[in-house]
């Protein structure tokens, strides 16, 4: 019989499955279930169109290709900019180092737009540039996490022992868990976005990506009738799961097998010496197509650029900020308060998933990329599914709260989404954690509630506070899933993507500053009050 | 004080062919025990049985006649065994300093308290220090305050002194048994040391391949091993292999008698540095011919030598005149031991 | 942080805590639907709970969300910026007939047979044209979709991907007009001789911008109305009036209310509302200039934005379109939507 005690110790874990159930395997369930549930009853028959036409395969290897491509950016700025702010003496490093994830903060449809307006720019290699410096963060973040994991003792074991090269060779090893996880994440995203080389290959049409050939497939099922239009989305997003169980495969081959000791010591400083102010280059370029490229466009369009009546002048820009301000003060508000009730969720799902996966069940981390494998709208559509069944209605009546058209839900579907970046980063540090740690915890006959907050949770801190950035930076800007639920109706970035449609862009402009500005400065604004060194990419 | 009990005790690892038991074994309280033997003959996991941390396959486990575990079912938590445990590599937790880690222990342990306890491992002076500014010898010994802070009555010690520096292992080991013997603790510690067992335990424990091979006091074992493993371990013996002849067996000190039921496949000629003289006149019988090929200081005027004979090195006491290169006359005076593998 | 998700939540509560007494769906452009919807509020007394598509989402969102809430409706009323759509709601079956008695002045042409939607506040499928590059002389500016077959032409003329929004709506729309085999032949004709572009908004940037070879374009009136007041140098063909010609083609606003809604008597009024004089008139004289289908009610202030009674507009059945929608789509898609 389970004491009280240990029961409550479970309950995170309970949570986390209860969610799992709820927000991954029956929105998404739901969603395969319509695919051979046809008008005949059980039919297999869409499955057959899988990757059938010419034109899906052709596409289906532009967005391998586009995907791969943007990786490579991804790396070079990505691992670039973290080594060298994390591990080096690089001249202002510490101010540098946490900029690195602003480029995910500006959705990079908005840039291609705002880039297109005043220099020819599209194609695949553009699209490749623009792409894997927008979801080079991942990267960044996830190496600066792994160089902050290592012990430096064992790289300086190889230094005395081998020499530099290999010392540097041996420290890549040790962190290449986390830069395959980073990786991972930026070429889901990119082979996922269908907006932005749809945007950049307007003219001379040359290729495709799959996912522009899935988003075609909604339209249909909103108008068509048929049960192979209505469910033909749905199929066609199993290559892309299938993809993304490949590149999930190659990425858990670096599963770390190392371990922390308790007497750990961080890595020691490399000095550039005469290379320490040109290897700047590399952060300021990274930093100057990522975040000043986007300032850049943004505010010409908030200054007027896109008219002609009056020339672009700081009055306009003042309007703008004005007009942006009116029309969703509100939803900025409301967006980074859906933003920071994902990182919460978020959180309270992946810990307990994280520990459960680094300790007893790795297919945890299998399952938990599944969101993120499929395209958002499916999640979303899925959710509604779920969240607006007659079982869910006649319990919101029950208990008089309407959980489908809360903000609840959209934070929900967001967590889900982006569950796989708290999962597979914190099992990551689990895993790198000692177990006698834990088990001397376990031996002091503390309960299991004063063990979790006070040794396990402490001990992630660092990870933790990984993901709660990234979350926070990716729930501010999730458009796909806000489409299709109504809750999402509220956010900066629905409104500025329906602003920008009908000629708004001045607005728009302004809205994309302020939502950069409010979302990169309230993690340093959390640093500031919390006293924690200035580390969002710890 | 509590005295330990394992009664048929098997543990069968789930992912591996591992196996462990099954044993028997009664640990009196107070007692003062060294588990040894070679890697991977279970001693860690005999340890971690019977702090709680892995579950027994089958058999039962007892501390002071109360069963705590029985079989898979735990009886009794880790938690509640009043047992200590100190960690091979310290399982500190990075983000505490050493009061930290003893308020977490014991969350109503006053300031005075705590330092006390760390002065009484000779922290004093690092009560707010954490684990990463600890030498490796200063993390065992808040590792150790650790355990006690919990008042156990057990103390499980896992290797303790493998990350200390070898001039301070004397020191923590004998301070360790200090604090058992002040405590009245029942103590188990795993080891691969010699002078650490013999500084922290009185009775040593010998396992191999997941059972027990030997068992009894110090003192005992060390004068009269009972196996080759053993004998090597404790009195630094060289164990020889033996070339089967009819009733006797070959050595290159000559055919030696086998005791009876002994193999030669199974056994070894175990030869301790005190087994055998130098003699100065070469006599017919029971004497043998060796080369001086090392020599190491062994402390208290002696020296001990590695000689060859027949090729094969083994350890003889000698005084301060022999010197490398030497040849001398050799044997045993004691009668040979022939012993199991062990 | 603890502070901070206590904060999270008691907000989460305190926004579910505000009741609604009618939900409305609308794919109109937020910046004009969100006043008129204030306006309502003000006029009526009664809360709206709003919720606005996107361009990004190309009319995926709303549409199937009132599809999959199908179980359990949550929209009273869906205000569509287009018909395609709406029809196709209603051919599932998912929408409640209602004559509103506002809109009695209204076209029958613009009303469903059934009742399901109602139609009001149009935009018209117009040429684009750029009076920079091609002069203000209006003869030598196209004046028919069949110009974009024309060779001298080539590569200075756009049209969007026919995959969604209004310009699918046209291209179904006139696979019917033209007939099947005339309809083929057109696109085979236009096939590489138009610059094929993203959306109706790229087709207007792309012919105002002065750096591009794009000299005309298909597109909204709306977006042609953005182009003009952003101070381009831009002019607007209505296409096909001679005589005998298609006509052009004009895609009005719709309005329905949703079967099962919650709040049926309140949606009822909210529909009279939207297809009032009032909202024509306002839609009319807003950045989207909407033509109004009422010859009464006041149309754009713009010249080039003619009058429902001064052009002739293309015939064209909403439900046949509707009905194979899904099955043209997945045909361009095949055409436009792949590799070369």
């Amino acid at each position: 019989m389970p004491r009280p005690v240990d029961l409550l110790a479970r309950l995170p874990l309970a949570f986390a499955a209860a969610f799992g159930v709820l927000c991954i395997v029956l929105p998404i369930g739901a969603m395969l279930l319509e695919t051979v549930h046809g008008p005949d009853g059980f039919t297999l028959a869409p499955w057959a169109t899988i990757l059938a036409t010419e034109v899906d395969r052709q596409q289906i290897l532009a967005s391998v290709g586009l995907g791969l491509v943007a990786v490579a950016v991804a790396i070079v700025f990505g691992f670039g900019h973290a080594w060298l702010t994390t591990a080096t003496d690089l001249p202002g490093a510490p101010v540098l180092g946490p900029l690195g994830i602003a480029p995910l903060v500006i959705p990079p449809i908005l840039v291609a737009m705002g880039f297109a307006d005043f220099a020819p720019a599209s194609g695949f290699w553009f699209c490749a540039l623009l792409l894997g410096t927008s979801y080079a963060p991942f990267v960044a973040v996830m190496t600066a996490r792994g160089l902050r994991a290592v012990d430096g003792r064992s790289y300086e074991a190889a230094l005395v022992a081998r020499g530099r090269g290999p010392a540097e060779g041996l420290l890549l090893r040790s962190i290449l868990p986390e830069i395959a996880a980073g990786c991972l994440f930026a070429f889901l995203f990119v082979i996922s976005e269908h907006g932005v080389p749809e945007f950049l290959t307007v003219k001379g049409k040359a290729w495709h990506t799959y996912a522009e050939g899935v988003f075609g497939r909604w339209t249909r099922r909103a108008t068509g009738v048929a049960h192979e239009d209505v469910v033909s989305p749905i199929v066609a997003a199993v290559p892309l799961i299938a993809i993304t169980s490949l590149a999930l495969w190659a990425a858990l081959r670096f599963r770390a097998r190392s371990m922390l000791r308790s007497d750990f010591r961080p890595l020691p400083t490399r000095t550039l010496g005469k290379w320490r102010l040109p290897a700047l280059l590399l952060p300021v370029t990274y930093l100057t197509c990522g975040v000043g490229v986007p300032i850049f466009v943004m505010t010409r369009w908030a200054m007027g650029s896109t008219q002609t009546r009056e020339p672009m002048s700081v009055d306009i820009l003042r309007r703008s900020f004005r007009a942006g301000l009116e029309q969703s003060g509100d939803d900025l508000g409301y967006t980074l308060l859906l933003a920071l009730l994902t990182t919460g969720l978020l959180l309270a799902v992946s810990i307990p998933a994280a520990r459960a996966a680094a300790r007893r069940f790795p297919a945890i981390d299998h399952l938990a990329v599944l969101p993120v494998a499929v395209p958002a709208v499916l999640l979303a559509i899925g959710f509604v599914k779920v969240f607006n069944s007659p079982v869910a209605g006649s319990l919101y009546d029950a208990v008089g709260y309407d959980v489908y058209d809360s903000m609840g839900v959209v934070g929900c579907a967001y967590a889900a989404r982006f569950l796989p970046f708290g999962v597979l980063t914190l099992s990551q540090a689990v895993r790198r954690l000692p177990r006698s740690a834990e088990e001397a915890a376990r031996l002091t006959g503390r309960g299991p509630v004063a063990c979790g907050l006070r040794i396990h949770l402490p001990a992630l801190l660092p990870a933790i506070w990984s993901v709660a950035c990234l979350t926070f930076v990716l729930a501010a800007r999730e458009l796909d899933v806000a489409v299709v639920l109504p809750a999402g109706n509220d956010t900066v970035v629905r409104r500025l993507s329906n602003i920008v449609h009908f000629g708004g862009e001045d607005a728009g402009g302004a809205l994309a500053l302020m939502l950069l500005v409010a979302v990169t400065s309230l993690p340093i604004l959390t640093v500031l009050l919390t006293g924690r060194k200035l580390r969002p990419l710890s | 004080m509590q005295s330990l009990d394992v009664d048929q005790l098997q543990f069968r690892h789930p992912h591996g062919d591992f196996r462990l038991g099954p044993l028997d074994l009664h640990l009196p309280a107070g007692s003062r025990t060294a588990l040894v033997g070679p890697s991977g003959c279970g001693k860690s996991t005999l340890l971690r049985l019977l702090a709680g941390l892995e579950r027994p396959t089958s058999g039962t486990i007892s501390i002071g006649g109360r069963v705590v575990a029985d079989g898979p079912h735990e009886r009794v938590s880790p938690a509640e065994r009043k047992i200590g445990f100190v960690f091979q590599d310290g399982a500190l937790w990075p983000h505490l300093d050493a009061v930290g880690h003893l308020r977490f222990v014991q969350p109503r342990l006053g300031d005075a308290e705590a330092v006390a306890l760390l002065d009484r491992v000779g922290l004093a002076d690092r009560a707010r220090h954490r684990p990463a500014a600890l030498s490796g010898g200063e993390a065992q010994r808040l590792s150790l305050a650790r355990a006690l802070a919990h008042e156990p009555e057990i103390l499980l010690l896992d290797e303790p002194l493998g990350a200390v520096d070898v001039h301070l292992r004397d020191e923590l080991a004998l301070l360790v048994a200090d604090v058992a013997r002040d405590r009245k603790l029942t103590l188990v510690v795993v080891t691969h040391d010699r002078d650490e067992a013999l500084a922290m335990a009185n009775d040593l424990l010998v396992l191999r391949a997941g059972s027990i091979v030997e068992q009894g006091s110090a003192a005992d074992l060390l004068g009269m091993p009972g196996t080759g493993f053993t004998a090597s371990f404790l009195a630094r013996a060289v164990c020889l292999p033996l070339a089967p002849e009819s009733g006797r067996a070959e050595t290159p000190f000559g055919p030696v008698d086998m005791p009876p039921g002994a193999r030669s496949d199974s056994h070894v000629l175990a030869v301790l540095p005190g087994d055998l003289e130098i003699v100065t006149s070469a006599e017919p019988a029971q004497s043998v011919e060796a080369e001086v090929r090392h020599l190491r200081a062994d402390g208290f005027g002696r020296r001990l030598a590695a000689v060859s004979v027949q090729g094969q090195l083994v350890p003889v006491l000698c005084g301060p005149d022999v010197a490398l290169g030497d040849r001398l006359t050799l044997r045993f005076r004691v009668p040979p031991r022939v012993l199991p593998h062990g | 942080m603890k502070q901070i998700l206590a904060l999270a939540f008691a907000t989460l509560l305190a926004a579910c805590g505000r009741s609604t007494d009618v939900t409305l769906y609308v794919a109109l452009d937020q910046e004009h639907s969100e006043a008129l919807v204030r306006r309502f509020e003000e006029e009526s007394g009664l809360r709206v709970n709003a919720r606005f598509d996107t361009e990004a989402s190309k009319t995926v969102g709303l549409v199937s969300a009132i599809v999959s809430e199908k179980d359990r409706p949550r929209c009273d009323v869906f205000w569509n910026n287009e018909l395609a759509h709406t029809v196709s709601l209603g051919q599932k079956g998912l929408l409640e007939p209602y004559a509103s008695p506002a809109a009695a002045g209204i076209p029958a042409a613009f009303k469903a047979e059934d009742g399901t939607w109602t139609g009001f506040a149009a935009r018209a499928r117009i040429l684009i044209v750029n009076t920079d590059k091609l002069g203000t002389d209006r003869s030598a500016w196209p004046t028919s979709i069949e110009d974009f077959a024309d060779p001298k032409w080539k590569g200075r003329c756009a049209i969007a991907r026919p995959l969604t929004g209004t310009t699918l709506t046209h291209f179904a729309a006139l696979r019917f007009a033209l007939g099947e085999e005339r309809f083929q032949a057109w696109l085979d004709a236009i096939q590489d001789n138009v610059v094929w572009l993203q959306s109706n908004g790229a087709t207007m940037r792309q012919t105002a911008d002065p750096q591009t070879e794009i000299a005309f374009a298909l597109t909204d009136t709306d977006d042609f109305h953005v182009a003009l007041q952003k101070g381009h140098a831009v002019g607007a063909v209505f296409p096909d009036q001679a005589e005998g010609g298609l006509g052009t083609m004009l895609i009005p606003n719709s309005v329905a209310v949703v079967r099962g809604g919650p709040h049926p008597e309140a949606a009822k009024k909210l529909v009279d509302f939207i297809v009032s004089e009032q909202v024509e008139a306002i839609l009319a004289a807003s950045k989207s200039a909407q033509i109004p289908v009422r010859a009464a009610v006041q149309g754009p202030e713009s010249a080039w934005i003619l009058g429902i009674d001064d052009f002739r507009p293309m015939v064209w059945d909403a439900d046949e379109v509707a009905s194979h929608l899904a099955e043209l789509s997945a045909a361009f898609a095949q055409r436009y939507g792949g590799t070369r």
